[in-house]
């Protein structure tokens, strides 16, 4: 699994792929930062721009793992994994923790922004802090969902497509929280993503909802092993 | 041989069959017990790590809290406490009230409890309510309910605003919630105390009626009934003392001099070792008293003692025989005495904002045989301010201008600790000098004016314990950046093109590089 894990990690910056996520992340949290925070000068808010970053992550994190598996499969390399002596999920979870490596290593760089804000104001590091935890999460989340959906297809595009689709569907649920219908709305607030992460943006960190982003992860990633297993043996 | 086949063809199965299908639901299935399990021990036991702030956190309940309520529960194992939503659970508009409330709850187990009751579909439900406040109670409010008493507090009360700019400068839940818990739990119900010994109003009436069920009020102060009948309506326990007999009650929560015609008995250089009776208010104030109403007229004499006291203690004082008139506003016919009272605009301290949040500023308040009061504004004493002055066109002495007729004085003061050595608690002390007898009277409580919304306005803070143990409100951080629009474009540039501009050249180059190797 370590060998897949490096082999992976080594790939994304080999090729481009992994500085062009890195510059296009960098650049739309910095553009979502800027107007969130420094354009707005007294009415800065943190809040904001963590809220739009997640949204900008249902684009760019699936952006990350498109290639991961369907590029393997369209290159026919994935034979050569297939019947390497490491476990399918070895190669699924090396893959995954390849990808959630660049995405932390991203993320920190980008937290440097925040010195910005010690710079010109006075900013409450421990919301910054746990808002980021549960962001890592969060983007964690959708990465497995991106590997999955790139072991389904060898169309890169596709597994782009249908990660950010799904994410979204995920994001958009969020909003049917408004209906009145009381079970409904506890049931949303349950699944939803966004409502899983409110207590972190007030300094909360809520063991049940790390819980929640890490088994769904688990189970998106258990899907994706499914899928290369039956390929292995059908 | 054949059993290995077997084998292999069932784990073959197992691994991409039908039973593969199985193991994918087992699992999404494992999911969601994993988080529902999780969400019900997090119900039980709080997981929930709280980061904010070491010194003061926004949800955590600190040591003073502990340490109060902890006694109290300690001395009355069974002494339970209800925190009351008046909407459901997910529908409570302050997530911060709320996390603080379960905060108590998981803290305190057994004895603070967490309801939800939906007061949209039940409106009922409220009504029981009625008498704790003078705003219709709304989802926005949060009922504390102990055995002996009920408090409801609006979710602004948690925080302190800044009064210019109106946004949340700290949050102030802990404190609100303690002493909420404190005075719902208390046994005794506090009480309002009238002195008599100086020609006051329920001077030379029989005390004992005063003592008990709101129908004994002595009907010889008739005019005083309605101001009597709030008094039990907020919860206090009404009595009288002279304080050349007696001592003032321990739970007097506001003591009242209304209408003296004689001065209360200062020092006496023939006795200098005996209490006097001013001594005997001033230890009340330092003491377990957290209020005083002083109301006088335009008829009440010099009182120099009295005034002495409250003239050194809190920079409240009074004219004697300056009547205020106002003939350009005032009730018809009052030939100019009932003056009417207008709302300060700008309110200075908390007591002020709270007595006068449930007016708009278009009621009207009548003040009979009003006297002219002073403030003193020198900053020799500190937290005095104005609860109703008299309109521009208002005349004393020959002069028009705006005088004071209801004002008063607000500070925090440590607590006397029985014990001796320091202490830690304080309690919000106010004195009120009030320039109309009749304001309370009859004429104003029962009339078309909003003289009993204000005194019961006022009495409903002179029922509140406003008392913490070095409990911190919690400052909220500003956001704000002091940032010129000039560096917030260069920054916008930084972080925007120049920082992913470099990698991306990096990646031209490594781009580049692997083309032509």
């Amino acid at each position: 699994m370590f060998a897949i894990y490096k082999r992976e990690l080594k790939g994304y910056f080999i090729a481009p792929i992994g500085y062009l996520f890195t510059a296009n992340f960098l650049a739309i949290s910095g553009l979502l930062f800027s107007i969130c925070t420094l354009q707005r000068q007294s009415e800065s808010s943190v809040a904001d721009y963590f809220r739009y970053l997640i949204y900008a992550f249902a684009i760019l994190l699936p952006l990350l793992t498109m290639k991961s598996l369907s590029e393997e499969r369209k290159t026919k390399s994935e034979q050569l994994l297939m019947t390497s002596p490491v476990s399918v999920g070895g190669m699924i979870v090396g893959k995954y923790l390849a990808s959630l490596t660049v995405f932390a290593a991203v993320l920190a760089c980008n937290s440097l922004n925040f010195l910005l804000l010690e710079r010109y104001g006075d900013p409450n590091f421990r919301l910054i802090f746990s808002s980021l935890l549960c962001l890592f999460f969060i983007g964690a989340l959708f990465l497995a969902i991106g590997i999955f959906f790139s072991s389904l297809t060898e169309d890169t595009l596709i597994a782009a497509i249908g990660s950010i689709d799904v994410i979204f569907v995920m994001l958009a649920v969020h909003f049917l929280s408004d209906i009145s219908i009381s079970w409904v709305k506890k049931a949303v607030d349950w699944i939803s993503i966004l409502a899983r992460y409110e207590p972190f943006t007030y300094g909360i960190l809520d063991i049940t909802s790390i819980i929640y982003y890490v088994t769904v992860a688990a189970v998106f990633l258990f899907l994706a092993v499914r899928v290369y297993e039956r390929r292995r043996w059908a | 041989m054949n059993n290995d086949k077997q084998q292999i063809k069932t784990r073959r199965k197992l691994k991409y069959g039908t039973l593969s299908a199985g193991f994918v639901v087992i699992v999404v299935i494992l999911c969601i017990a994993v988080n529902l399990l999780a969400s019900g021990l997090s119900a039980k036991w709080d997981m929930r790590v709280d980061i904010t702030d070491n010194a003061a956190r926004f949800y955590t309940v600190s040591g003073a809290t502990k340490d109060i309520l902890g006694d109290y529960f300690k001395d009355e194992p069974n002494w339970k406490i209800t925190i009351r939503f008046l909407a459901p659970e997910e529908k409570v508009s302050d997530e911060m009230v709320l996390e603080l409330a379960r905060s108590y709850v998981s803290t305190f187990d057994g004895h603070v409890d967490l309801v939800f009751n939906d007061i949209q579909a039940d409106p009922a439900f409220a009504e029981q309510y009625t008498t704790l406040t003078q705003t219709a109670l709304t989802a926005n409010h949060v009922i504390v309910e102990g055995r002996y008493h009920v408090r409801a507090i609006s979710f602004n009360a948690f925080y302190y605003f800044d009064t210019e700019s109106g946004e949340k400068v700290s949050f102030t839940g802990e404190k609100t919630y303690t002493a909420a818990i404190l005075r719902a739990g208390l046994k005794e119900s506090p009480k309002a105390v009238f002195t008599v010994g100086h020609g006051e109003t329920l001077d030379g009436l029989d005390l004992s009626r005063l003592v008990g069920e709101r129908s004994e009020a002595i009907e010889e102060a008739s005019h005083l009934v309605p101001f009597i009948d709030s008094l039990y309506d907020m919860g206090f326990e009404v009595q009288a003392v002279d304080l050349n007999k007696g001592e003032i009650p321990e739970m007097t929560r506001l003591l009242i001099v209304c209408d003296p015609k004689y001065d209360f008995m200062g020092f006496d250089a023939e006795n200098p070792e005996a209490d006097s009776e001013i001594d005997a208010v001033r230890k009340y104030m330092n003491g377990f008293g957290t209020s005083l109403l002083v109301a006088v007229n335009s008829s009440t004499p010099e009182l120099p003692n009295l005034m002495e006291y409250m003239e050194q203690e809190y920079g409240l004082s009074y004219v004697p025989f300056a009547s205020v008139t106002d003939n350009d506003r005032s009730v018809k016919g009052s030939g100019g005495k009932m003056l009417l009272g207008s709302v300060p605009e700008a309110l200075a301290y908390s007591v002020d904002e709270r007595i006068l949040s449930p007016f708009n500023g278009g009621e009207r308040f009548v003040f009979n045989n009003a006297v002219r009061l002073t403030v003193d504004k020198s900053n020799r004493v500190q937290g005095e301010g104005v609860l109703m002055n008299s309109s521009p066109s208002a005349v004393c002495g020959g002069e028009t201008g705006v005088y004071p007729i209801f004002a008063f004085n607000s500070n925090a003061a440590a607590i006397d600790n029985p014990e001796g050595g320091s202490t830690e608690n304080f309690r919000y002390k106010t004195a009120y000098l009030l320039g109309s007898t009749d304001f309370l009277s009859a004429n104003g409580l029962v009339s078309q004016y909003a003289n009993r919304a204000l005194t019961e306005s006022f009495l409903r803070i002179a029922n509140t314990v406003q008392e913490y143990a070095a409990i911190s409100d919690v400052l909220f951080v500003s956001e704000a950046l002091d940032i010129t629009t000039g560096q917030a474009r260069l920054w916008t540039v930084v972080v925007t093109f120049v920082v992913p501009l470099a990698v991306f050249t990096v990646a031209a180059v490594v781009w580049a590089r692997r083309r032509h190797s």
